[in-house]
């Protein structure tokens, strides 16, 4: 009898082990999100989205470099888009000009920042470029381009494509201000963006406007 | 009936505490953003022959590979089962062998980036293999940890189940009471 208690008593206990996690049925995912990709960037990835009634395709071209620096080409609805991504970042290339006189004239031109990686709930980032533009010799061109983002919620997200989990929202605001002798424009953006693990982006917000994905090809 | 086994068990057994360092490596994805973190623990076990019933709690903090305020904590109570294969022996109370055991750990997790935080839980499973060396009331032991934690969620009709693997070199030591 006591030779072969600790044996049984080891089967209840592995049992007993065995039941726990199966019954311990967390759906936090926080290893998931830990793991995951929410903005990958691979050649040949491919997302088709509805844009009120219409198709919108967006697709990741392939490597190039501007201005010397190394970069993934995303052609959104086939205009190019030029992002650098890295653990802790993900960046465009943004380019602001002015036309004077008919002629254009570029005022920024830079990588700005998207988003901060990894996303963690209620996270936050910003950056700010300020610049003053001489153009012509005379015309003063004061610029300011400032954006703040904030992981704003875990959602689930129903699209056309399937239902995905575990999607970080993310809300961004992006105001443009630009300061001239005679004449001041001020542009705000505010949209919200929901990524998916693994797929990248499958709604974005922005007024009235909505972004939904219908289709989802990987790259390799 | 339970009292019939357990009887014999605290008539013939004895307990020990002991105390573990090692090294959790990250798999199944994670390695991708997360580097190889210290990890530490307390066992507290119950012991009768080669048998061995442990209650342990574990701590690991997995940083970012890039410079980041990144942060993953683990913490995790667990319970489980070992048993030694005594290999060698010398004298009346030195000896030498493998071990194994298995565990079931409840892993409570929490994701940080600044001042953003968000946390979770998962279940987990251990499976552990190595040697260990005892004399008089010391006890060392190196071991590999399998660790697997479980987590799933319904998406729509279809439920996904992720699972994430994870492996921890650990050296123990312990007293025999």
């Amino acid at each position: 009898m006591s030779s072969d208690a600790p044996g049984r008593t080891g089967r209840v206990a592995l049992a007993a082990a065995v039941a726990l996690i199966v019954l311990a049925g967390c759906n936090d995912m926080t290893l998931l999100r830990a793991k995951s990709d929410y903005f990958p960037l691979i050649s040949g990835s491919r997302w088709t989205y509805d844009v009120a009634g219409n198709a919108a395709v967006d697709s990741v071209a392939g490597d190039s470099a501007i201005d010397d620096r190394a970069c993934i080409v995303v052609l959104r609805d086939y205009s190019p888009e030029y992002w650098t991504k890295a653990a802790t970042e993900a960046r465009k290339l943004t380019r602001l000009t002015v036309i004077r006189e008919g002629q254009e004239y570029t005022i920024e031109e830079r990588y700005g920042l998207v988003y901060e990686l990894p996303f963690v709930l209620g996270a936050t980032w910003s950056e700010s470029f300020c610049d003053t533009v001489v153009l012509m010799g005379t015309d003063t061109v004061k610029l300011n381009d400032s954006l703040a983002g904030r992981v704003a919620a875990i959602d689930s997200v129903a699209t056309p494509a399937g239902t995905f989990i575990q999607c970080y929202r993310v809300d961004t605001y992006r105001d443009i201000k630009t300061v001239e002798p005679s004449d001041t424009t001020d542009s705000l953006l505010v949209y919200s963006e929901w990524l998916a693990p693994g797929v990248g982006l499958v709604k974005r917000v922005t007024g009235t406007e909505t972004r939904v994905l219908t289709a989802y090809e990987p790259g390799s | 009936m339970l009292s019939l086994l357990i009887v014999p068990l605290l008539l013939t057994g004895g307990f020990e505490l002991g105390g573990r360092v090692g090294v959790l490596f990250p798999a199944s994805g994670l390695e991708t953003n997360h580097g190889d973190a210290a990890l530490f623990g307390v066992d507290f076990g119950y012991r009768t022959g080669p048998n061995v019933f442990t209650l342990e709690y574990r701590y690991s903090g997995l940083h970012a590979k890039e410079a980041s305020p990144y942060r993953l904590d683990i913490n995790e109570p667990a319970i489980g089962y070992g048993r030694d294969f005594s290999l060698g022996r010398a004298g009346a109370t030195s000896d030498w062998g493998l071990e194994g055991s298995v565990a079931a750990g409840f892993g409570l997790l929490s994701r940080t980036l600044g001042s953003a935080r968000e946390t979770g839980a998962a279940p987990s499973g251990h499976l552990d293999v190595g040697v260990f060396q005892r004399q008089g009331h010391s006890r060392l032991s190196l071991t590999l940890d399998n660790i697997v934690f479980s987590e799933s969620q319904s998406a729509g009709s279809s439920r996904t189940v992720s699972l994430t693997y994870l492996i921890a070199l650990k050296g123990g030591v312990a007293y025999v009471f």
